[in-house]
């Protein structure tokens, strides 16, 4: 019947879509409806090389991302990239978490960082790529910097939401009927709060991402961004359009192969 | 069909909306006014975030890092000016453009999604891909598919907003209730009429919502591509600034951005309140 719509999981006003979760990973319907969509989207892609002269063909995308793997600077780029994206995702989760833990528990701390926290949610990426790039020159601050505030208010706003979905009569009852810490901390807070932080990590991901290429694009030398600058800049879009593969293949693996069973995993308690 | 969304400009006090209010207490949820004096600790928040920035400034004392009194000034500027007025209304345009597409691909996407698992699975990856590639790829591709002008900005920012309005509108179908279905079709009711009196009721509140969920994010990606390549708007402002190298300025426009956007955000999320207050108990 009518599924309850659970539009945004108490994310963000600014969060991406909340797609469904669903029962069987295994369906034939959904492999058909699956391998129909990836037949459409390369049939439009080759619909588009038709139309417009300057789009490059899935084959010529394809042959540049192998000379790119061949001359080394296809796993090298990724290396490095991959290296700084982690570096400032790290530190924006250990001191997101931190705060949005405080601003769940606290109202004053709610209160006072709310706004900023809506400003930081409203300011671009490409913003603090620029200003990283003035500030720190073409150095690897350039980049961790802007991955670190891209994700910051994500990770804050989705923990704080995180730490208000406990429910605090059930942990009241336990400590009343002297269940150990440990259970309490496994049975009755984890569950509560996998969800959001699933979330938190999810949309943390995106928006570093964002702002990794940004960064790299305005202010590096090397990695992933710098390279898809590297053919834009010397007008060949099939070297730029090979990186876009590779940036979409990054999402489409960590979200949907890795945080999508993450996510089914720690909500199945759920019956909704 | 969002012909009613238009936040009036004058009304949104921000988040708290102290008046008569239809407020309806059944609404569980929102709302956790009260307690502290909330308006006293975010004023507070916001004046050590200014001071600590000022403090900095001035232990820098470059002008690649302006105080907040230089940028507040550029503000004024650019505010009393006109350019405030002319580049935000220019940005706006392309959104409002952008969000007329993406409702009309939206609507009959979101259809088909909410009627039929099938189109659930088929769209789910297009959708996914639409709304989370960087910006960075928007930005080049309206850029080179389009050129340096209007079209590139309008087009990317009707594709962000696209997987919203689909996903909205689909769970909008999803929450029609399916024995009213049955007994329009018992009682022989004219499609017309299921669509009037079922349909747009249940359409209207997650169009709406999709708008508001879609609205910041496809700004962001608007003004990006602005960044990359416009004769006008809030991200070629920023651009130009940052060419000439005049950090004030990339500042006073991206505090501006700040401003208006969550302006807009809570414009809408009241409209939002009001419109579709009748409704809160179903959802």
């Amino acid at each position: 019947m009518t599924t309850t719509p659970t539009l945004v999981p108490a994310a963000a006003t600014t969060a991406p879509p909340a797609r469904r979760r669903r029962r069987s990973p295994v369906d034939p319907v959904q492999l058909a409806a699956g391998a129909a969509a990836i037949a459409t989207i390369l049939l439009g892609w080759w619909a588009a090389t038709l139309a417009g002269d300057r789009v490059p063909s899935l084959g010529e995308t394809v042959d540049r991302l192998g000379s790119e793997q061949a001359l080394g600077e296809l796993w090298g780029n990724l290396a490095i990239s991959m290296n700084r994206f982690v570096l400032g995702l790290v530190v924006a989760l250990v001191v997101g978490a931190a705060l949005g833990v405080l601003m769940g528990l606290s109202r004053i701390a709610d209160h006072a960082l709310a706004d900023l926290t809506m400003a930081g949610l409203a300011a671009p990426a490409v913003i603090w790529a620029l200003l990283t790039t003035m500030w720190f020159g073409f150095g690897w601050l350039t980049p961790v910097t802007t991955v670190f505030l891209a994700a910051l208010p994500f990770v804050m706003v989705n923990i704080a939401g995180a730490v208000r979905a406990v429910p605090a009569d059930l942990v009241l009852m336990a400590r009343a009927f002297g269940v150990s810490r440990t259970d309490v901390l496994r049975h009755i807070i984890a569950p509560a709060v996998a969800g959001s932080t699933v979330a938190a990590v999810r949309f943390a991901i995106m928006s570093a991402w964002n702002g990794l290429l940004l960064a790299e694009w305005f202010g590096s030398t090397s990695g992933v961004g710098w390279r898809s600058r590297y053919w834009y800049d010397a007008n060949q879009l099939d070297g730029f359009l090979a990186w876009v593969v590779v940036f979409v293949v990054f999402l489409v693996v960590v979200d949907q192969l890795v945080l999508g069973p993450v996510e089914r995993r720690v909500t199945r308690w759920r019956t909704a | 069909m969002t012909s009613t969304v238009v936040p009036t400009p004058g009304t949104p006090p921000p988040a708290p909306a102290p008046p008569p209010a239809p407020a309806s207490g059944a609404g569980p949820r929102r709302t956790r006014s009260g307690g502290s004096p909330r308006w006293l600790v975010s004023l507070a928040a916001i004046v050590t975030a200014l001071l600590a920035w000022w403090l900095v400034a001035a232990a820098i004392g470059d002008a690649i890092v302006p105080s907040p009194l230089a940028v507040a000034d550029r503000m004024a500027d650019i505010v009393v000016t006109g350019a405030a007025l002319e580049h935000f209304v220019a940005s706006i345009g392309k959104i409002l453009a952008g969000f007329g597409i993406a409702v009309l691909v939206g609507i009959p996407v979101g259809f088909l999604m909410g009627r039929s698992a099938f189109w659930t699975a088929y769209f789910s990856l297009p959708l996914f891909v639409l709304g989370n590639v960087p910006g960075l790829t928007y930005a080049v591709f309206g850029l080179v598919v389009f050129g340096v002008g209007a079209t590139g900005p309008v087009v990317v920012s009707a594709m962000v907003a696209v997987p919203f309005i689909a996903i909205n509108v689909a769970e909008g179908v999803r929450s029609v209730d399916g024995h009213l279905l049955d007994m329009c079709r018992a009682f022989d009711r004219s499609p017309a009429a299921v669509a009037r009196h079922l349909y747009v009721p249940a359409l209207t509140t997650f169009v709406f919502a999709g708008v508001r969920y879609g609205f910041a994010m496809a700004w962001k990606v608007e003004a990006l591509t602005e960044v990359f390549g416009a004769s006008s708007g809030v991200g070629f402002m920023i651009r130009r600034a940052y060419q000439e190298f005049q950090v004030a300025d990339m500042l006073a426009w991206t505090m501006l951005f700040i401003v208006l956007m969550v302006l807009i955000e809570r414009g809408l999320a009241l409209a939002e309140k009001r419109l579709f207050s009748w409704r809160k108990d179903l959802a």
